[in-house]
């Protein structure tokens, strides 16, 4: 009993942490908008209220010097709705710095966090106290922070003339199991002014079906106060998502007091759509651990591998039973395939709006003007793919920050705006999502990285290389051109670190850059990383997978076709001409060649590539398995599958093929012709020359 | 941390005679719908006092409501002979929800 007690609490705690950090995001994006417009009520309002959920939920849930901390805040935010205190940059930057320790609090005795220093943090209050005019108090004890929130302050120090509010409350089914009391809240709101209550009991059943820990009461209640329709608002801010709650001006306002005018120019009908604006509707949205989803996505893949060998097994029998049952299965499996693939896709707003955050910052270190624009938030990704693009956005931005973006004075003397902007994108691309992050800054010095490359050895002083070529040395490890290494950047670790993990994820990276003008870097990653549709093919006795999404036709190629190209790996597809690749050459298969061949056309980068195979095996679930360690450097193959027979396929990544067999033609080539390492003009050449 | 359930019931040939006392909140709601509905059960009229409660919440003036309304389409008497002290009332007044308390005997 106590042990279940203890473990409740610890996942209180837990739950508390996962909201707390979503908050805490959510109070940068807000904070960092308010040091651009200062002026926005609505802005002050959400940090004040952030700030004050992580205080009550806080306390409630035993981060008492969390609540502690974080009351000041609030206090602060308090003083700035109430129009007593400005917002500077100042008091946003010590916000700022005070939620990295709230955020530290928050993950103490989560496992090896780092602590929040206690120094850092007196100082911020103290800062912060001293800011807002208020007296230099001790440490504000946690029982203090605990018990109603500056609401007598509210009460007494009037913000507005008298008006009455109309306010419904019915509590939902599981407010009173987290723990609220509604008849607390009455006294709180009682406390904002005169209140005159009716209860409703329309919703209460018969005894006997009474849940007898549940709500049934509704609240009609008319509020007369002086206090904002925030202030009427905050008192519900813990149950706001459990509880129905409208809140409505009974009447026009006296008088118009510039607060209350303000606070009244926002619609009714916004005010009463909040809820469905401002935060995602819980009640038809779960929570669900990370761990859980993996592992259903586990069992999905599990259930496609088995379903693939029923189907192979109901096409060598030849009952009409089982190939009808066979069928139903596949139809189902792919459904649940796709909806698995689709609960683990997220938005990516969550990883770029984290580097408002960084821009602001660095921005501030480094004394320059940036600005971030973000487009494309919504597209959604693979969480794990996700999961892992924030450390190589967050090298790439600071790259941008440190050695792409010149100085104010610079930009203004070259005729450019004095700030400069960074702009964040996503979007899809078929079965792939391209991630840039681009600059308006000074662009990449060619000749300083080839200089820099050439004095690294990386490169002979003599080689020519294309531009995509140049740029690609910068993901070289240990490669800066930075003359002098900086906090930001310029150890030649990022950019390095970029490379690793965009090939872990296999994804390809493409620099874009033009002198005085700016940098893009674009990513681009596969959209999924466990389960694809694919295309099975087979080469003499080898199975290989193409992906499905890729791919775009298939035509035949026979003898005839090949005499005619005159030996070379070319096809003529409706008159237009493209190139193709042998897997049987390119992957050294010893077996006899048949008379006629398949050309899966697929769409590369450098345009339509055809794939030359035996014989197309059909359409595929495929579950990706990854080959290991062992075989890490194999780029060409992105995975491994295994089919309904239990044999292993091979999936191959198409765009790395082409690359691969590209490369291999141009050394090829330069084998025949001979010296010296200028590689670059030969691959182009090669490539024109397929 | 008491674990003591504050709900006292006394029952003779005529009536049941429920003492609730103490916090009478949500952590014995369930103790206490089970106990009215036995009340209720048996036929007799039913006799609630509150005058030892300290605090009464949601759960228990709508438990008290319910019964009092099965009560009366059972034809069953449904008494209250004490009314909760003031500090009690004072909170269920506030709430509206004071005049939901089935009438008292003496009031």
């Amino acid at each position: 009993m106590v042990q279940t007690v203890a473990s409740n609490a610890e996942q209180f705690k837990q739950s508390f942490r996962e909201e707390a950090r979503e908050i805490l995001v959510e109070l940068e994006a807000a904070l960092l908008e308010l040091n651009g417009n200062p002026g926005d009520q609505e802005l002050v309002g959400r940090v004040f209220r952030g700030l004050h959920t992580i205080k009550g939920s806080g306390a409630m849930f035993g981060f008492e010097q969390l609540a502690a901390f974080t009351h000041n805040l609030e206090t602060a935010f308090d003083e700035v709705r109430n129009g007593r205190l400005a917002i500077t940059a100042e008091l946003i930057d010590l916000t700022l710095s005070a939620l990295d320790q709230i955020r530290a609090m928050l993950e103490e005795g989560a496992g090896g966090a780092p602590a929040a220093n206690a120094v850092r943090c007196e100082q911020i209050l103290a800062q912060v106290r001293q800011l807002a005019g208020l007296p230099a108090a001790p440490p504000a004890s946690a029982s203090a922070a605990r018990k109603a929130p500056a609401i007598s302050e509210r009460a007494g120090n009037p913000t507005g003339p008298l008006r009455e509010w109309h306010i419904h409350f019915a509590p939902g089914p599981a407010m009173l199991l987290n723990g609220a009391n509604p008849l607390l809240l009455l006294r709180e709101l009682r406390e904002l002014g005169g209140l005159s209550v009716k209860a409703s009991m329309a919703s209460v059943p018969p005894l006997r079906e009474l849940d007898a820990e549940r709500c049934y009461i509704a609240w009609e209640m008319v509020l007369a106060t002086s206090a904002g329709e925030d202030a009427v608002r905050d008192v519900f801010i813990f149950v706001e998502d459990g509880c129905e709650l409208t809140i409505a001006p009974a009447a026009e306002p006296a008088s118009t007091a510039d607060l209350t005018a303000a606070a009244l120019a926002e619609p009714r009908s916004a005010s009463a759509g909040r809820r469905t604006t401002d935060r995602p509707d819980t009640a038809t949205s779960l929570r669900v651990p990370a761990a859980k989803l993996d592992q259903f996505v586990d069992l999905v893949g599990e259930l496609v591998t088995v379903q693939a060998r029923l189907s192979e097994l109901a096409g060598r029998r030849d009952d009409l039973e089982i190939a009808e049952v066979s069928e139903e299965i596949e139809r189902l499996t792919s459904a649940l395939r796709e909806n698995s693939m689709n609960i683990r896709m997220l938005p990516i707003r969550a990883t770029f709006e984290k580097f408002r955050r960084l821009v602001h910052d660095l921005a501030r270190d480094l004394g320059k003007n940036v600005e971030l624009t973000i487009e494309g938030a919504e597209t959604e990704l693979d969480k794990t793919v996700i999961e892992q693009l924030g450390d190589p956005l967050m090298h790439l931005i600071r790259n941008s920050m440190d050695h792409g973006i010149e100085p104010p004075a610079v930009r203004v003397a070259r005729g450019k705006r004095s700030t400069a902007t960074i702009h964040l994108s996503a979007r899809h691309s078929g079965a792939s999502v391209l991630i840039a992050v681009a600059d308006d800054g000074g662009g990449i010095d060619a000749a300083a990285v080839r200089a820099r490359a050439v004095e690294k050895g990386l490169i002979a002083a003599d080689a020519q290389l294309t531009e995509a070529e140049t740029y690609a040395l910068l993901f070289q490890p240990g490669f800066s051109t930075a003359k002098q290494v900086t906090d930001v950047s310029g150890r030649g670790v990022g950019m390095d670190v970029v490379r690793q993990k965009v090939d872990s994820l296999r994804g390809t990276i493409d620099v874009a850059s033009k002198p005085g003008a700016g940098t893009g870097v674009t990513l681009r990653l596969p959209l999924t990383l466990a389960i694809i549709d694919g295309l099975l093919v087979s080469v003499g006795d080898a199975c290989f997978v193409l992906p499905l999404a890729n791919t775009q036709e298939c035509v035949e190629l026979t003898r005839d076709d090949i005499a005619r190209a005159n030996g070379k790996h070319v096809a003529n597809v409706r008159g237009e001409i493209v190139p193709y690749i042998r897997l049987r050459e390119h992957f050294n298969l010893r077996t006899a060649r048949p008379d006629l061949e398949q050309i899966m056309i697929v769409e590369t980068e450098v345009g339509r590539y055809g794939f030359v195979v035996d014989r197309v095996l059909g359409n595929c679930q495929t579950v990706i398995k990854n080959l290991g360690r062992f075989y890490r450097h194999v780029q060409v193959v992105s995975g491994a599958t295994i089919l309904g027979n239990g044999t292993v396929a091979l999936i191959l990544d198409p765009f790395r093929l082409v690359q691969d067999a590209m490369r291999l033609r141009a050394e090829g080539q330069r084998a025949r012709a001979g010296p010296p390492r200028g590689a670059t003009r030969q691959t182009s050449r090669a490539v024109r020359a397929h | 941390m008491e674990q003591r359930v504050p709900i006292t019931i006394k029952q003779d040939e005529a009536r049941t005679a429920m003492a609730l006392e103490g916090v009478v909140d949500i952590s014995v709601a369930t103790e206490l719908k089970q106990s009215l509905l036995e009340a209720l059960g048996s036929g007799k009229e039913l006799h609630v006092s509150l005058a030892a409660v300290t605090e009464l919440d949601v759960t228990a003036v709508q438990l008290l409501w319910a019964a009092a309304r099965e009560a009366s389409a059972q034809g069953v008497a449904f008494v209250l002979d004490e009314p909760p002290p003031p500090a009690a009332a004072r909170s269920l007044a506030n709430s509206g929800l004071e005049e939901l308390l089935p009438p008292a005997q003496d009031r």
